[in-house]
């Protein structure tokens, strides 16, 4: 069923899976929502307005997309997934830099979501090299 | 330059690559994040402003997708494109329910615009039969 | 990367690429640590337009360096930039003069991204001969070719139009005010910035045309196209937006992507 060959790359993106499983939910769900944005950011209120509501769980959503296509990239051969591993790659890179700005401006009052992005940056360069997909015929 | 070969499918991936960074620069530049609450009748907090900064610039990065999608051989993007289309998808159903429990005016742009990027995913994505996979 | 060897042309060509990103994605998206940076300039929505307008810019002439990281250095880059960051080098000391701003680090930069260029334009071996190409614009494309020559003309149109009435734009546009720094800005934007595309226009003219050329104007249009649907969206109801400069600003797009598809399998 599991295409890749290489086992590191196994492990790295079935963390990755996992990972943005356990954000999504984490998003998506009220209480976790709550309790999540209590704990890290320096501007929540303690109240979910409809705005905010709707605007995590868009977030929360995306982490559920993100980790179908984790998952699509698990079971198919690897040179169908090299467009979807490199915008992984820059997806996490921003998010690196914006959590790293974050934290240093104090807006970020738990480093736990910069270290996880960058971790994740990290994680899927690393994939994108082991499958050979950074020497690519793009442009 | 542009790899594929079918010009309706470039084309789809133009716009749906113009729709992408039009939304993803609505909702990270503040003051179009503002006018974006304002006119669906809400309060912009703080919080709310920071939440849509994270939308936006996934957004923008699906942008940077469609663009590799262009410059890249076709089989190189199945994933990205199966990935698009579940994504619009869960959108638009997303969507479709939070319209059909909307109160008040609605505009209906938001909805239409989802409902447009999934039917052209899906259209692309069986232009360029990427739906005769390899899958499981 | 860069198709070649040369670890000067490298490294320039990298921190050219690092300078493009740190200016254009602080001008973009972090308009707060630039006001901060530099207390002179005032922190109001005018401002902030052109900021922004100029940071997207920057983001377009960034991926002219990606485009050149994986084909290769080409002469047009060079063509465009050098006039540019000399434009930008007068603009800011105009800037610094009339305000009495003490922050310099812009001005080094582009000094020193000057200074880069010309070291990397000369390494790469580029002479002050321009050869011809068998046609204009090197293309038997009628289309492309007249489009082209509208653009040029267009570009030129813009620059007399500030000229006739330099705060037209400020006054004609919902959210902006005619400011003397709104002015300093419209003047890089709308002169200095079109007078290095007449020379990138005139370069392709005679030589014929560049991928990056045509792939910055391609990046920069799609931004842009989203920029302009964006303010027109959150102009006020009851406002009236500027349809002259969104018009102007649609056709240059339109002119920018119908080369770009028309022409982009030559490159």
């Amino acid at each position: 069923m599991i295409k890749i060959e290489d086992n590191v790359s196994i492990v790295l993106l079935s963390i990755a899976l996992v990972f943005n499983l356990m954000y999504a939910f984490m998003h998506i769900f009220d209480p976790f929502a709550v309790l999540f944005l209590d704990g890290i950011s320096q501007s929540f209120n303690g109240e979910m307005t409809a705005d905010l509501d709707a605007m995590v769980s868009n977030v929360g959503w995306f982490f559920m997309i993100f980790a179908i296509g984790i998952l699509m990239t698990l079971i198919v051969p690897k040179e169908e997934s090299a467009v979807f591993l490199r915008l992984m790659v820059i997806a996490t890179f921003i998010t690196s830099i914006r959590m790293i700005a974050y934290y240093m401006d104090g807006q970020l009052v738990d480093p736990a979501p910069m270290v996880l992005s960058i971790l994740g940056f990290i994680g899927f360069s690393i994939v994108l090299r082991r499958l050979g997909l950074n020497k690519g015929t793009t442009l | 330059m542009i790899k594929i070969q079918d010009n309706v499918s470039v084309t789809i991936i133009s716009l749906l690559l113009l729709i992408s960074t039009f939304y993803g620069f609505m909702f990270v530049l503040d003051p179009f994040a503002n006018s974006f609450l304002e006119r669906t009748g809400q309060e912009a907090s703080a919080t709310t402003i920071e939440m849509m900064g994270n939308v936006g610039w996934i957004y923008l990065a699906m942008g940077i997708g469609y663009m590799m999608v262009l410059i890249a051989p076709t089989e190189q993007s199945t994933v990205f494109i199966r990935f698009m289309v579940i994504g619009s998808f869960i959108t638009l159903i997303r969507f479709i329910d939070l319209y059909a429990n909307a109160e008040g005016d609605v505009i209906y742009g938001p909805l239409i615009a989802t409902a447009l990027v999934f039917i052209g995913n899906a259209y692309v994505y069986n232009r360029l039969k990427m739906k005769v996979g390899v899958f499981l | 990367m860069f198709n070649t060897q040369d670890n000067v042309i490298r490294i320039g060509m990298f921190l050219i690429g690092l300078m493009l990103l740190m200016y254009g994605g602080m001008m973009t998206f972090n308009l707060e640590f630039f006001f901060s940076r530099y207390p002179t300039i005032n922190a109001d929505q005018t401002n902030s337009f052109f900021i922004t307008w100029t940071g997207i810019n920057t983001l377009a002439f960034l991926a002219g360096v990606y485009y050149m990281g994986y084909k290769g250095l080409q002469q047009g880059f060079f063509v465009f930039m050098i006039p540019l960051i000399i434009g930008n080098i007068i603009w800011i000391y105009m800037a610094m003069s009339a305000s009495g701003g003490d922050n310099y680090t812009g001005m080094i930069s582009q000094i020193a991204a000057l200074i880069i260029l010309l070291v990397v334009r000369q390494r790469a071996g580029y002479k002050f001969s321009y050869p011809k190409a068998a046609t204009a614009w090197g293309t038997d494309d009628k289309t492309s070719a007249n489009l082209l020559y509208l653009g040029a003309l267009l570009t030129v149109i813009g620059i007399v139009m500030y000229f006739v009435d330099p705060s037209a734009v400020l006054r004609d546009t919902a959210g902006l005010e005619v400011t003397a720094q709104g002015q300093h800005y419209a003047l890089g934007i709308f002169v200095l910035t079109p007078i290095a595309i007449l020379f990138a226009l005139a370069y392709q003219w005679r030589c014929g045309v560049q991928g990056v050329l045509l792939s910055m104007g391609a990046f920069w249009s799609a931004i842009m196209i989203a920029m302009i649907f964006n303010n027109l969206a959150a102009t006020a109801p009851g406002t009236e937006p500027n349809m002259l400069l969104a018009g102007f600003l649609m056709v240059n797009c339109i002119i920018n992507l119908t080369v770009f598809f028309r022409l982009q399998d030559k490159f």
